[in-house]
């Protein structure tokens, strides 16, 4: 059971995720663009999903600002992609996203599956 | 008596007036004879004068030199008539000096060509209006011996102004130690000669100054900015777009251009290599403030010798081209995602329904597929976009070859199971690292796997994997995926890497539809990532082979990860090497 945050502007393929996550036990928010930061420091998810084309405020730019507030460095971040955009995708990567995944190219299932492996990965060791 | 004496006296009479009659006949006939002389040498003069203005034009030609013109001139007077020296003037404005040339005939003193030289510089004065004795004087004195004893003093000259468009351009001398020469008629052919000469140069020079003033009102109404320099890198030409382009000055200096456009862009640098380079140098592109050009630069070469004389650089304003390219590239990236989003929902939500009934399955299967089918084609048109737009990059890295196909070949294994085919791998041991974008290639595969199953409807699929090697040097990896499909013609196989290439017969027998940009793309991410591919077919009903290599990760490639190629000059043109 972990916490959950999407930024996705496209509320069909956001709602989709949401249920397929929480099928698999999780507590999953949909946030804005515009919340997504305020979103993220309040909330402390487990792990983020972030989408990069948005309305107001590109995935990337957001991402910056969470790798650079300490609090929020740490959270893994998934960034969600439309289009194999090579170089943003590589910009995000070093930016200190954690992974991405091709929306077009993942079905739900393997959206959970990948958000499960990546939060064992991610886990702080127990000790 | 009276009789005879009275026929004396008519006698007598008579005989006078015959002999006055004689003599009065005489003097007539001896005036027409001096009028027939005269106009004889007359003629006969101009005639000689007529020789040597020809002479004077022929030697001309077409030289607009001032100071060879005043030579030929000189060097001409000594048909009409005699004297010890012949001198010319000519002002040097380059040099800013007046240069006095003075060919002695005769034995003269030092004395003598000063006075020439004085009696010219003062004539020079008065007809440029301007006090000349300032400037420097540039002598030199050729011909016969200089007499010391002062003997022979300046006893006659006149000087013959040479004037071309109305303008003084030099003065000749011709002075000689006899006195009394050079009055009336000669120095009138002189100066006869003087004018038609300069007439027929001003008239050249009119000709030419049109000829240059059509040909510079072309290069001012260029569109383009226009820089031309000699040998000697001083600028020579500019027109008033390149001040306009450049946003400096009008009739600027090279350091001007040199300093607008230091940063972005080394004119000198790039004057020399077109200098030094036959032909032009390939055209760049050079962003300059708010501005983008491509710039030009090729050398001008001498008509007769081909020596290089010349460099012209030539600043096409493209920047409108790059913001409409801009423009599109934009759409279509636009375009691609918004296709994308509403279908990468349609079949994230197909496969969120599990309903129980076969039926509705089979629709949502259909559903599914055919938006998968949708966003392979956007994600094609979107590379083709990014391959002519030189923005498709293959980011390789060293990694495990047959890693890759396995996993891709396992991708397809339900597909080849419903079409009741079978597909086998066989990979060499051993094999090494090879260079290669993991993405890319994985849509290499993906487009040449789904090909072979698409147009097999019995038989097999064999993938294999192996090391090429060239006398016992490992050189690159081939992979090949070979079908027992329906084949291909031979001279079909050079539209298949073409865009939209995608043979008419495949797309009826298979009966899918496909935008026949894959193997166009495959070919790209091949090529792009140093390897070659091709295909070998049998013919139409005997199955095809197609083959690609790509390069070991040791050797050529420096093992470094994320190497960031970008394909800058990648065109449509490029052929495939098959």
């Amino acid at each position: 059971m972990a916490k959950i945050i999407i930024v996705e502007d496209d509320a069909n393929l956001a709602s989709i995720y949401q249920q397929k996550i929480s099928s698999g036990g999780h507590e999953v928010m949909v946030v804005q663009d515009k919340d997504a930061v305020a979103q993220i420091a309040a909330q402390k998810p487990s792990l983020v999903l972030l989408d990069i084309i948005m309305p107001n405020i590109s995935g990337l730019d957001i991402l910056r600002e969470l790798k650079a507030d300490p609090t929020t460095a740490g959270v893994p971040v998934l960034l969600l992609t439309n289009v194999a955009e090579d170089a943003s995708i590589a910009r995000g990567l070093e930016l200190g996203a954690y992974g991405y995944l091709l929306k077009s190219e993942t079905t739900p299932d393997a959206v959970l599956s990948r958000v499960s492996m990546t939060l064992e990965e991610s886990a702080p060791p127990k000790p | 008596m009276e009789l005879t004496f009275g026929l004396v006296i008519v006698t007598v009479l008579g005989t006078l007036a015959g002999i006055a009659g004689y003599f009065l006949m005489r003097r007539e006939f001896k005036r027409e004879l001096e009028i027939n002389r005269r106009k004889q040498e007359e003629l006969a003069q101009k005639a000689y004068e007529m020789t040597v203005l020809k002479e004077i034009g022929d030697r001309i030609g077409y030289s607009l030199d001032a100071a060879k013109i005043v030579e030929i001139i000189s060097r001409s007077l000594e048909q009409l008539l005699s004297y010890s020296t012949v001198s010319s003037m000519i002002y040097d404005s380059e040099e800013d000096k007046i240069r006095f040339k003075c060919n002695v005939i005769e034995t003269v003193s030092q004395q003598f060509i000063n006075d020439v030289k004085v009696k010219m510089l003062a004539a020079f004065s008065e007809m440029q209006q301007v006090p000349v004795v300032d400037l420097d004087v540039d002598e030199s004195i050729s011909g016969t011996i200089v007499d010391e004893s002062g003997k022979y003093p300046l006893s006659s000259f006149f000087n013959l102004p040479i004037t071309i468009s109305g303008r003084v351009v030099g003065l000749i001398n011709v002075a000689s130690r006899n006195s009394g020469l050079y009055e009336g008629d000669d120095t009138e052919v002189l100066y006869r000669i003087a004018m038609q000469a300069s007439q027929a140069v001003t008239k050249l020079q009119e000709v030419l100054e049109n000829e240059k003033s059509r040909l510079s009102q072309a290069v001012e109404s260029l569109s383009d900015g226009l820089v031309m320099v000699n040998s000697k890198y001083q600028l020579i030409l500019s027109n008033r777009r390149i001040s306009h382009l450049l946003q400096i000055v009008e009739n600027p200096k090279l350091f001007d251009i040199v300093n607008a456009l230091s940063g972005s862009f080394d004119i000198r640098t790039k004057m020399e290599e077109a200098y030094a380079k036959e032909g032009s140098l390939p055209a760049q592109e050079v962003a300059i403030r708010d501005k983008v050009f491509q710039v030009f630069c090729s050398r001008v070469v001498d008509n007769k010798g081909g020596k290089p004389m010349a460099i012209v650089v030539l600043f096409h304003d493209i920047t409108d081209a790059k913001k409409l390219e801009r423009l599109r590239q934009d759409f279509m990236a636009m375009m691609v995602h918004e296709l994308r989003a509403p279908l990468t929902s349609i079949k994230s939500s197909v496969a969120m329904i599990n309903s129980g009934d076969v039926e509705t399955n089979k629709y949502l299967k259909t559903i599914g597929s055919t938006s998968e089918t949708m966003l392979e084609l956007v994600g094609d048109l979107l590379d083709v976009a990014k391959l002519e737009a030189g923005k498709f990059d293959v980011i390789c890295n060293a990694a495990d070859l047959s890693e890759v196909v396995v996993e891709r070949v396992d991708s397809f294994r339900p597909i080849v199971q419903e079409k009741r085919l079978q597909i086998n791998v066989n990979i060499e041991p051993d094999l090494p690292k090879g260079w290669f974008d993991k993405v890319r290639i994985k849509q290499v595969l993906n487009n040449l796997l789904s090909n072979a199953i698409k147009y097999t409807d019995v038989g097999e699929i064999t993938v294999s994997v192996k090391q090429q090697q060239v006398g016992g040097v490992p050189i690159d990896i081939l992979v090949s995926v070979a079908d027992t499909g329906i084949g291909i013609e031979e001279d079909q196989i050079e539209k298949l890497f073409s865009r939209f290439g995608q043979l008419e017969s495949g797309r009826g027998n298979a009966g899918l539809k496909s935008s026949g940009l894959g193997l166009y793309i495959t070919r790209k991410i091949v090529e792009a990532s140093d390897g070659k591919i091709w295909v070998e077919s049998r013919g139409e009903g005997s199955g095809s082979t197609f083959n690609f290599t790509v390069p070991l990760a040791q050797g050529s490639h420096k093992d470094v990860s994320d190497t960031h190629e970008t394909i800058g000059n990648f065109t449509t043109e490029k052929v495939a090497q098959a």
